[in-house]
């Protein structure tokens, strides 16, 4: 389908993905890098299955549990790695099995459709520029609006635009903003993008400005909250279903905003430090809340919470997502306020945990099927509680 | 570097590549906050203090 798009929107398109795949998959492909060039590691198994040949993350493909081979350079999970499936809080050895053993007519799947790097880089650039473009211009700090502006206009809007594909669907984004997130999300994202640019032109009469920058920030709210509820409507995957998604997201980005708006400021006043513990702390219970959700859901939820705190997703969700996004920057802004490096410590680890977090529940999301298959082992054998 | 590999069982595998995934992300913050650095200290310059601070005797002359 692409081959026919006008030459210059395919190399925009090809390189928007090109940079999100590298910049999503370069994390792990170095990680991997270092423990099998570093320290010589490899997992059981492989080296009687392929003696003469060493698989190089980052020329080989990968097999994915789903079966699928990703293409050289293009791994967002290092899922070669196996998974145990022993024992788990959330789900036991049978429903593990339905989602690992990668057998087409077992269909609980990860969702490969939204999942996709495209997607958390537009979410993540959307949640923080917004927020920061937001709680920066509540401090009158024109550098963090204009960074909020770049990162969520300039960033989010390159994405949207490349996921967009072809020129003509552009007005349809629009329509139907009664119904459709999507139409929602566009207009807010117009608003923003549109009063964020003028607010920021120091040339212009102040009302003017003022105005600009009331509808930016009217644009922004949505903006921060609009990811997860769009989430929230995809029916079809259960783990994105809890109405935590979207206070989850939404806390997260003001945290983060809080956070990256005070490391662009000179000083950090002190309702911006109180408003990033605040929805720090509030980021942090509702992802309690929201793995506590999952596991007491259907078997699709207890395998994406499986995923989240057991699984793959486990480096991002609580590691990265919880401790590196939100205590880190909670612990330094507690410890060392004034302190202009710790400040931009706090607001990088707070960036890096939304994107990751983002990321998370994407990437944990299952579909599920309708009716579950018939178990051949007794229900529960395999879980630790 | 050495040619040797040595087989790991999975779980150490796992928590080995684990590490370095946390080390690497690190890596990733401190490189971040350093840019955050300069972009704060170029706005600062093209745009000035925020305003009001130096009413509240916070800015930096």
């Amino acid at each position: 389908m692409s081959e026919s798009l006008p030459k210059p929107i395919r190399i925009f398109k090809d390189t928007v993905e090109a940079v999100v795949h590298t910049a999503s998959s370069w994390v792990d492909t170095c990680a991997e890098r270092a423990v099998r060039d570093g320290l010589g590691w490899v997992p059981e198994g492989e080296v009687q299955t392929a003696p003469a040949h060493r698989p190089n993350p980052t020329t080989a493909g990968h097999i994915m549990k789903d079966g699928r081979v990703t293409p050289p350079g293009r791994q967002t999970v290092p899922t070669s790695v196996p998974v145990s499936g022993a024992a788990s809080k959330f789900a036991d050895t049978e429903e593990i099995g339905w989602l690992e053993s990668g057998r087409r007519e077992l269909p609980y799947r990860r969702d490969r459709q939204w999942a996709v790097p495209q997607m958390w880089w537009e979410m993540a650039f959307g949640g923080i520029g917004a927020a920061t473009y937001t709680v920066s211009s509540a401090a009158r700090n024109p550098t963090g609006m204009a960074v909020g502006w770049a990162l969520a206009a300039g960033g989010k809007g390159i994405l949207l635009l490349a996921d967009l594909g072809r020129p003509e669907r552009f007005p349809r984004v629009f329509v139907r903003p009664d119904t459709s997130w999507i139409a929602r999300g566009s207009w807010a994202f117009g608003a923003f993008a549109a009063g964020g640019a003028v607010s920021l032109l120091p040339f212009l009469p102040q009302p003017v400005r003022t105005g600009a920058t009331a509808l930016a920030n009217t644009g922004a709210v949505v903006l921060a909250v609009y990811d997860g509820l769009f989430l929230n409507h995809a029916k079809a995957v259960q783990s994105w279903l809890p109405r935590e998604v979207p206070a989850l997201f939404a806390a997260n980005a003001v945290q983060a905003g809080a956070a990256l708006s005070g490391a662009l400021a000179t000083t950090q006043p002190r309702w911006m430090r109180c408003l990033g513990l605040a929805s720090g702390a509030a980021s942090g219970t509702l992802q309690a809340l929201y793995i506590r959700k999952l596991g007491e859901g259907n078997t699709a939820s207890r395998l994406s919470a499986r995923e989240l705190v057991e699984g793959l997703q486990r480096d991002r969700f609580v590691v990265a997502g919880g401790m590196i996004g939100t205590v880190v920057p909670a612990v330094l802004t507690i410890c060392a306020p004034n302190s202009k490096r710790a400040r931009a410590v706090a607001g990088a680890a707070a960036a890096v945990g939304l994107e990751h977090l983002r990321r998370a529940v994407l990437q944990a999301g299952i579909h599920a099927p309708v009716i579950d298959p018939p178990r051949t082992r007794p229900i529960g054998e395999g879980r630790t509680n | 570097m050495s040619n040797e590999v040595r087989e790991v069982d999975g779980e150490t595998y796992k928590k080995a590549v684990s590490a370095a995934r946390l080390g690497v992300i690190l890596g990733v913050v401190g490189a971040l906050s350093v840019a955050v650095r300069i972009v704060a200290k170029a706005g600062t310059a093209l745009f000035g203090q925020e305003s009001g601070q130096c009413e509240r005797g916070t800015c930096n002359e």
